[in-house]
């Protein structure tokens, strides 16, 4: 994705599936268009993700990121 | 036309290749010295100076001796060349034919390649004929070699012999034939953790911060240290962004042995070119990898990311720095501070607007907890799974025993020295107290070897007593799987935002303008790497947009 504008982004996804929802913080309304470009299951993204950082941080593997 | 030269001051001239060290004792330097020494004895010439350049290819003429060599000619310290043969003098047939047709008439020089009979003050001779001939084939020699030379080096990466002077950092170079890399344990441990850091989008400079405030040795030091020897060139002994970013770009470290990533122009132009990746002789499954394929494809994913993760002043990457574009004029949105305070980071906007003002974009601020919020509110509607504790128990336990069965087997190496020691103080005190008894030790010594075997003994009867108490901790296996289980769960539903968890998911997102009007909704694009999981067997996907729901 590197080296792309955001211009050719949009143009590669454009037909991909798009979901639309509405949030409210602080008071505002936010129309937030979900497209789903890729082809990973965010359960097993976010179940991986918060193995690894349970795992970690039990067993002392990796130091605490104040960046993640 | 120039005046004849009557009294030489010669310059003797030798040179010895590597490839010609194979050749054996009749080119070797002192053989040519004795040659040459002896012709300039019986002409009645006399010596001016030798110039030597040792293990120097004869394609090129960037040597130290021959260089030396033309500019004493060229300042008129010598009035005669000599050499052994002409390949001596150089094996590329353009340069040597200009310096004997052009540059050495042009200053009055002789040159003689003596075994070749080339005189150039005796024009008429047969070698001064063949001379073009014979420059010919000492070049063809030198390509000839050079190509032989790269068929063995390549045939070699095949085949995964490791040529290299030091293996890279986290491996030794392995004692066999091929030189397998074998995993330095010490440094290995440190890649694994600069891979780690990468992969929970940690940017370089911060994990060449962390490293430096760690005091970790640079690669450079800790091969020296291992030598026991001072770092030969000059450096700072920081980390440093380019040697992080080498380290994370090397596939050694997933057990795949890279060769041939570099070559030169030609075998007479020795300047270094990189080759294209696609042209590396790689040797997969090589060696013993440090890290696993699954990290070194989270590190490359998150290389490709769209973010370089830009750092605040306080050293922090926001979750979605660098993610973020202006949808109007699809420039990267900036971290944005506060009126007062412009260090700290309160949102982003715009890029263009931030660089060049209002006349050419809009501000398009938006507020980094807002932001957040929304994604993550949209991320946690997505989130569906369930989990089962049991499996997830059991893998937690498997994964720690194995750690501990690792650990402990150092562990128990270290304690078996421990007490060996112990028993061993135990002898000398006992014995240095019968000496004293006996009378064979003076009793100020014996009072100074008993004081300083029972501060040792002390010392590591303590750590043993540590050692022990880690030992047990580490066999509460129990105890914390719970935590485990709550820290799993409260991850694995997206309870904050984090930078790992933004780079996971999402590839992007483009901001629309702030409407004037607080009651006017603002568009929020996100463009995640994520299949449409919902809407998988629906036919069409934008139906979903009617029925939007309002959190």
């Amino acid at each position: 994705m590197k080296n792309r504008t955001m211009q050719e982004m949009n143009e590669q996804y454009k037909d991909c599936p798009v979901q639309v929802n509405t949030y409210e913080v602080d008071g505002r309304t936010y129309i937030v268009h979900s497209h789903f470009i890729g082809e990973r299951d965010i359960n097993d993204v976010m179940f991986q993700y918060a193995e690894n950082k349970a795992m970690s941080e039990m067993l002392g593997l990796v130091p605490k990121a104040v960046t993640a | 036309m120039l005046p004849k030269q009557t009294e030489y001051k010669v310059g003797m001239y030798m040179r010895l290749s590597k490839d010609d060290e194979r050749s054996g004792e009749s080119l070797s330097i002192e053989n040519q010295r004795k040659i040459l020494t002896e012709y300039i004895t019986q002409q009645g010439w006399t010596l001016y100076d030798e110039y030597v350049d040792d293990g120097i290819s004869g394609t090129t003429f960037d040597r130290p001796g021959v260089q030396r060599l033309l500019d004493d000619a060229k300042t008129g310290r010598i009035n005669l060349i000599l050499c052994k043969d002409l390949s001596r003098f150089g094996r590329n047939y353009i340069q040597v034919g200009q310096y004997t047709d052009y540059i050495f008439p042009m200053y009055n020089i002789r040159f003689i390649a003596l075994t070749d009979n080339v005189d150039t003050a005796n024009s008429a001779s047969s070698g001064m004929d063949m001379m073009p001939i014979m420059n010919v084939f000492n070049e063809w020699h030198s390509a000839n070699t050079s190509k032989k030379i790269r068929a063995v080096v390549e045939s070699g990466a095949k085949s995964g012999k490791y040529r290299t002077t030091f293996a890279s950092y986290g491996y030794f170079k392995g004692d066999d034939e091929k030189r397998t890399p074998v995993i330095d344990p010490v440094a290995a441990a440190v890649v694994r953790r600069i891979f780690e850091m990468r992969a929970a989008g940690y940017n370089m400079k911060r994990i060449a911060q962390v490293l430096n405030d760690e005091g970790i040795l640079t690669p450079d030091d800790y091969r020296y240290s291992l030598l026991n020897k001072e770092t030969p060139h000059y450096s700072l002994h920081l980390w440093s962004v380019e040697t992080i970013k080498r380290l994370l770009r090397n596939q050694i470290y997933i057990g795949n042995l890279a060769q041939l990533r570099t070559t030169t122009v030609s075998y007479k132009n020795h300047k270094v070119i990189r080759k294209e990746e696609d042209e590396w002789v790689v040797v997969e499954n090589n060696h013993e990898p440090i890290i696993s394929r699954e990290l070194w494809d989270k590190v490359r994913e998150i290389e490709a990311s769209v973010s370089t993760g830009k750092m605040t002043k306080q050293g922090i990457t926001l979750p979605l720095t660098g993610l973020c574009y202006c949808a109007d004029c699809g420039s990267k949105f900036k971290q944005a501070g506060s009126a007062k305070r412009k260090s700290t980071v309160t949102g982003y906007s715009c890029g263009q607007y931030a660089r060049f003002g209002k006349k050419y974009c809009s501000s398009h601020f938006i507020t980094a907890h807002a932001l957040q919020d929304i994604v993550l509110a949209d991320i946690k509607r997505q989130i569906d799974f369930v989990m089962n504790d049991d499996k997830a128990r059991e893998k937690y336990l498997a994964r720690k025993q194995g750690l501990y069965a690792e650990q402990h087997s150092g562990d128990k190496k270290k304690l078996r020295d421990i007490n060996k020691r112990i028993a061993e103080l135990d002898r000398l005190i006992a014995s240095v107290y019968e000496d004293k008894v006996t009378g064979k030790m003076p009793e100020d010594m014996a009072f100074t070897l008993l004081d300083k075997y029972q501060t040792e003994k002390k010392s590591l009867q303590s750590e043993s007593d540590e050692m022990q108490k880690h030992t047990d901790m580490a066999k509460q296996d129990e105890a914390d799987v719970d935590e485990y289980i709550r820290r799993l769960k409260s991850y694995a539903g997206a309870e904050e935002l984090t930078r790992q968890m933004a780079l996971d998911l999402i590839e992007y997102i483009t901001i629309d303008e702030n409407p004037r009007k607080k009651a006017i909704p603002r568009d929020i694009h996100i463009y995640y790497k994520l299949i449409d999981k919902p809407l998988k067997n629906k036919n069409n996907a934008l139906a979903e947009q009617a029925g939007a729901i309002k959190k």
